[in-house]
């Protein structure tokens, strides 16, 4: 039982951080008005990314770097789109599904003549010299770097949004872009920076998948997982912790499935339990979507300068 | 005094023709836009851009034989194409074709191997089935978005994944055929499309089939009320709304009868070429149905061509891939630089008109 | 000691497609002075504000702030030259608090700490300074109507803003705000600032101004004294010629039915603000019925409910002795109620659908338009087209052209000829001359009256007095939700109506 109980833990929390990552980008980005159902796309191009900087430097934490400027250059595309061009976010979205895949797919092929996966790459490797602390050490020792780097990320966001100048900015620009450019603010830049700041959390997102879980890239490893950090920002309601907390509960739906498969006689298909949070996020859609005052005043809507408006 | 001037249906207008030349060029400008750059990404992973973009010609038109599986390749994404553009219309974004194809696949795929008729009846009510399988994984998404105003796009995204998993359990689990590898039954040849053309041309029915829904919905949004008002919300939801259309049922239609395409889509693919489900059989054919949908403005037989577009790359980027060395996965990054490009419609737009603003000063 | 001068404008001019919206406009305001900028609506007075405020750049002309010229390429020119603006639409985002909505922008304290303690305390002291009391930490989604506008004002001043410009700030709120409004006004003029204020409500204009420019469609009529004019004279000004305040000639219809009946219908949003007030009204066949009342009074919601748009939590909408509280929108219109809405590029038309289409809009499912509820008869809707484009003198190149690329006046002659075609017994019109060139508004006023003589009943809201008082036969007044009285048109004075529309009876 209490290895059950253990085995969950530390399987939720790895299972559960890629998604929290990319959807406390996500956040931020929608926060600024800016929706990315995209997220997806960072990810796979990202994972990628992060399997080729690894294998070049042989090096995983150069291969960190990698999926970092990748997310950052598919954001920015994102960002031109709906910002700079007026196009319309979900439909941008999609095309940086369909740009991200096929980029991974081309590079697999030009740089590894390979199709599906990569070769084995450097990963991070767990945190084994912890297991020497008392009571938590193993369990720590267990861990990713990924999760303590996305602990750090995690209280960066929050302070973000408490404490400093940008993230009240970032609020005013998502709640009512006039007022923030009546009141001096470029609704263009501080929408920008949270754009491709989502592209830097689906950069680390993308990247614990290939190098962090594994240490290789596959073609289908993200696997709707973009989608589902899109459904922890919607069930957190975009807040910090509320983000967090729903990422760790799909988190927990992945863990659970790969517990069962390891039980005899396992009672629940494991497609079952793989559908739970894509049903939770639509039923808690359905539950919250029609009250008001919920979600970001100006969430998808692209925003002309005054000077250019007719 | 009164000169009786008789109308013709299709009235041709100067103005009408001009907006139709200036879609059209602004389609031309994003795909050659969206070639240029994938040329760039070609080059810059190492191969020739020229000879790459060659093979996929070949590949696509080279040979009568190449150029009907083109033909063939067209007939999915025209449907997810019109279930994209048809909901579009009243401004509804289905991100969920890919589901609704997968589940009407799957209900034709069932009923074509479980139920036995004479063809006459038998293939008719699997093509049937498929729609309205389509049709039932557009409902709940549909009636979310009516009852409760749930974004549609996250609810559609949502149900591509649940109909992705309840497949791939069906067919490994309660429907699984005899075999190893996991798939339905292969289905009775009294559900399978008959061909068009004789060996070696790979045809079958369902490009008939595909061309009819093209009219059919061109009718539907151009000849009936219910397209006049679909169309009227894409535009306008308040005046529909304050002048007694309503809205969210007319939302609640589009996207039904965009789920039933989709569905379609994956019936014809099941009863024309696939006899049977197996996994990941759809490879992005929901997907695609967007670039298709937006290269033609959403405008039902605009969606032929641009279909034969993206079906012309999906069936050449095989030969791409064999003769130019760079992975046939480069097609999805064409169609996706198409279309980025295509969202920079208002950009194109105005360089457009302040060309033209200069030569009449 | 010779005058100085805060903003100097010279022959500003800003052109949008197909309109001068400022025609060469020269205007210089004193330091310390309360200048108003007085016109009708869409005269050009706000485009003329967003450019001193840098949120529209002028094509032509020059700006000259404490006589130095200037150009600003955004708002945060403006603001460092201490120009601040409080617009007609607030701009403040509700789920934040006071203090975080005044300092947005220019935050106290480093950028990695907003020091949120200190901006309370300066809001604080400036709102004592200026008599504008406000809790900084309070939620801007838990103020009324006027503490929003304080927490605008404190935020302008905040910014250390010494030219202040209010764009119709005087719409939003009730007579007694009102008069607590010019109270600030004057207050701050006293403590040395500069402002430059809008509005077209003579009263508040004659009590509060040094100065008073007049624009007509986009130019200049002139600047007056205040103590050298009067309301007449600024009227005349504004609108270009005396008002004529005849009335048309009426016929009378005796004892006729009520057609549309309204009794104690109530309508509350977010379960507190009650936007009708158990409303009680009888239209007869055969009058305009007016309804007067300043802005934001419920007239949207009275409208709405009678056409099925909202429902009412309480109360009986009754029409031709039927009860309909409880049908749609259709099924109303359907049953003879035709709606001239007040916003008729949001509500009134699909602005890429053609002529011929938007003159059957609502009426497109039915005969002769469709067959069978389903199949459209574009020959019959091309037909019934140029009917009524003739009828109605409908300017346009050919019925087949979308109805965006017509004139404001065409268009609104399109809304006017489909109501009219479907032959309601209730025509109820919003606002309908609103923005339309002299003649248009002639061709509307006199479509309504023509309705009324054909024994139809209107229901006329608007905004402008003149409008109402030469049109209707009866008018009611709105206030606050509520009918404060009904009276004969005929034997009402400007001043009377203008008391009741500020809440207080007839008699007042």
């Amino acid at each position: 039982m209490i290895n059950a109980i253990s085995y969950l833990l530390s399987a939720t929390l790895r299972m559960g951080t890629p998604i929290a990552f990319t959807a406390l980008g996500g956040m931020t980005s929608e926060r600024s008005g800016v929706n990315n159902i995209g997220l997806e796309g960072i990810m796979t191009a990202s994972a990628f990314g992060a399997a080729v900087g690894s294998y070049l430097f042989q090096n995983a934490w150069m291969g960190i770097l990698f999926a970092i400027i990748i997310g950052i250059a598919i954001s920015a595309i994102h960002s031109l789109v709906c910002i700079t061009w007026g196009g319309t976010q979900a439909v941008s979205s999609m095309a940086l599904v369909l740009l991200s895949t096929g980029i991974s797919g081309v590079g697999l092929k030009a740089l590894f003549n390979q199709q599906g996966n990569s070769p084995q790459v450097p990963y991070l490797p767990t945190t084994t010299p912890l297991e020497n602390i008392p009571v938590i050490g193993p369990f720590l020792a267990q861990q990713s770097p990924f999760v303590y780097i996305l602990f750090i990320m995690l209280f960066v966001v929050w302070y973000l949004f408490k404490h400093t100048r940008l993230g009240l900015r970032i609020m005013t620009v998502g709640e009512n872009p006039k007022a923030a450019e009546t009141a001096g603010l470029s609704v263009h830049r501080i929408r920008y920076f949270s754009v491709i700041f989502s592209g830097v959390m689906g950069g680390l997102g993308g990247a614990m998948l290939s190098i962090g879980g594994m240490n290789m890239f596959q073609e289908d490893m993200v696997a709707g997982r973009g989608y589902l950090a899109l459904g922890a920002v919607t069930m957190g309601r975009w807040n910090t912790w509320g983000v967090f907390g729903s990422a760790m509960f799909f988190g927990f739906f992945s863990a659970l499935q790969l517990y069962l498969q390891t039980i005899p006689n396992n009672p629940v298909p494991a497609e079952f339990i793989q559908m739970i949070p894509y049903v939770a996020t639509v039923i808690v859609l359905a539950l919250s979507a029609s009250k008001e005052n919920v979600g970001i005043a100006s969430g998808g809507q692209p925003y002309t300068k005054f000077v250019q408006q007719r | 005094m009164e000169t009786k001037t008789k109308k013709p249906l299709f009235t041709v207008d100067k103005k009408k023709l001009q907006e139709t030349g200036l879609s059209l060029l602004i389609t031309l400008i994003a795909l050659v836009m969206a070639l240029l750059v994938g040329a760039v990404v070609i080059w810059a992973f190492g191969s020739n851009p020229i000879e790459a973009y060659g093979a996929l010609w070949r590949g696509a038109f080279g040979t009568g034989i190449a150029f009907i599986v083109t033909l063939g390749k067209a007939v999915p994404v025209m449907l997810t194409g019109l279930a994209v553009a048809i909901a579009f219309r009243c401004s509804v974004f289905n991100i969920g074709a890919e589901g609704q194809l997968l589940i009407g696949a799957m209900c034709a795929a069932l009923v074509g191997a479980y139920v036995h008729l004479p063809m006459a009846l038998h293939l008719p009510l699997t093509i049937l089935a498929s729609m309205v399988g389509g049709m039932l994984w557009a409902l709940v998404p549909a009636a979310l978005k009516m009852k409760r105003n749930v974004n549609v796009v996250i609810s559609t995204i949502m149900f591509n994944y649940i109909a992705q998993y309840l497949v791939s359990y069906l067919i490994l689990g309660p429907f699984k055929g005899p075999g190893e590898s996991p798939a339905t039954p292969t289905i009775d040849t009294t559900a399978q499309l008959p061909d068009l053309l004789p060996k070696p041309y790979v045809l079958n029915l369902g490009f008939v089939l595909a061309l009819v829904a093209v009219v059919v919905v061109y009718i539907i949004l151009n000849r009936t009320s219910m397209g006049y008002e679909m169309r009227a919300v894409g535009f306008n939801p308040n005046a529909s709304r304050v002048n007694g259309i309503n809205v969210k049922k007319n939302m609640f239609l589009a996207l039904l009868i965009s789920g039933a395409l989709a569905g379609l889509a994956g019936g014809i693919e099941v009863t024309g070429s696939l006899d049977k489900i197996v996994n990941n059989f759809s490879a992005n054919y929901g997907f695609n149905g967007i670039p298709v949908a937006l290269m033609a403005h959403n405008n039902p037989f605009a969606i032929i061509f641009s279909a034969l577009l993206i079906g012309a790359m999906r069936s050449g980027s095989a030969m791409m891939q064999s003769s130019a060395g760079i992975s046939k996965n480069m097609v999805d990054v064409i169609q996706g630089l198409i279309i980025v490009f295509l969202c920079a419609e208002h950009v194109i737009r105005y360089y457009i008109k302040r060309m033209g603003g200069k030569k009449n000063d | 000691m010779s005058v100085k001068y805060s903003i100097q404008l010279k022959n500003i001019t800003k052109r949008f497609p197909g309109i001068v919206a400022n025609d060469h406009i020269t205007i210089d305001v004193e330091q310390g002075e309360i200048h108003t900028l007085a016109g009708e609506n869409g005269a050009g007075k706000s485009t003329l504000m967003n450019i001193i405020y840098g949120l529209y750049q002028p094509d032509e002309g020059e700006i000259l702030v404490n006589e130095k010229p200037v150009r600003f390429s955004s708002s945060k020119d403006s603001i460092a030259h201490k120009i601040g603006m409080v617009h007609q639409h607030f701009m403040l985002i509700p789920k934040l608090t006071v203090a975080e909505n005044i300092v947005v922008g220019q935050e106290p304290g480093s950028p990695l700490k907003v020091d949120r303690k200190g901006a309370e305390e300066r809001i604080r002291q400036l709102s004592e300074t200026y008599g504008l009391k406000i809790d900084p930490h309070a939620k801007v989604a838990d103020l009324s109507v006027t503490e929003q506008q304080r927490v605008e004002i404190l935020k302008i001043l905040y910014r250390e803003a010494e030219i202040l410009i209010f764009d119709e700030p005087t719409a939003v709120l009730t007579p007694q705000e009102i008069d607590e409004f010019c109270d600030i006004l004057l207050g701050l003029k006293a403590s040395g600032k500069t402002i430059l204020f809008i509005s077209h409500k003579m009263a508040e204009v004659m009590k509060i101004s040094d100065h008073i420019t007049v624009i007509r469609r986009g130019k200049v009529v002139g600047t007056v004294r205040k103590d050298e004019t009067n309301v007449d004279e600024l009227t005349r000004m504004m609108v270009g010629r005396d008002v004529d305040l005849s009335r048309k000639e009426r016929k009378h219809f005796e004892n006729q039915p009520s057609l549309l009946e309204l009794k104690n219908v109530s309508y509350t949003v977010n379960k507190t603000v009650k936007k009708l007030d158990g409303i009680d009204l009888q239209l007869k066949a055969g009058e305009v019925l007016g309804i007067a009342g300043v802005d934001g009074n419920g007239q949207e919601e009275l409208v709405q409910a009678i056409c099925g748009q909202i429902v009412p939590d309480s109360g009986q909408i009754v029409f031709k002795g039927q009860d309909i509280s409880r049908q749609g929108i259709r099924a109303r219109k359907d049953g003879g109620l035709g709606l001239v809405p007040e916003d008729r590029h949001r509500d009134g038309l699909i602005l890429e659908y053609s002529v011929a289409d938007n003159l059957v809009l609502g009426l497109h499912y039915q005969e002769p338009f469709a067959h069978h509820h389903a199949w459209m008869d574009f020959k019959q809707i091309h037909t019934n087209a140029q009917e009524l484009q003739k009828d109605f003198d409908i300017r346009c190149a050919s019925v087949d052209v979308p109805a965006g690329t017509l004139s404001g006046g065409n268009q609104q002659k399109i809304i006017i000829a489909r109501e009219a075609s479907r032959n309601p017994d209730v025509l109820i019109a919003v606002q309908p001359t609103r923005g339309l060139d002299i003649g248009a508004m002639e061709f509307v006023q006199k479509t309504l009256l023509e309705q009324r003589d054909q024994g139809k009943g209107v229901l006329l809201f608007s905004l402008e007095l003149d409008e109402i008082l030469s049109v209707s036969d009866r008018i009611a007044v709105i206030f606050k939700g509520k009918i404060v009285d009904v009276v004969d048109a005929e034997s009402v004075t400007r001043q009377e109506l203008g008391r009741m529309m500020l809440g207080s009876g007839k008699q007042g």
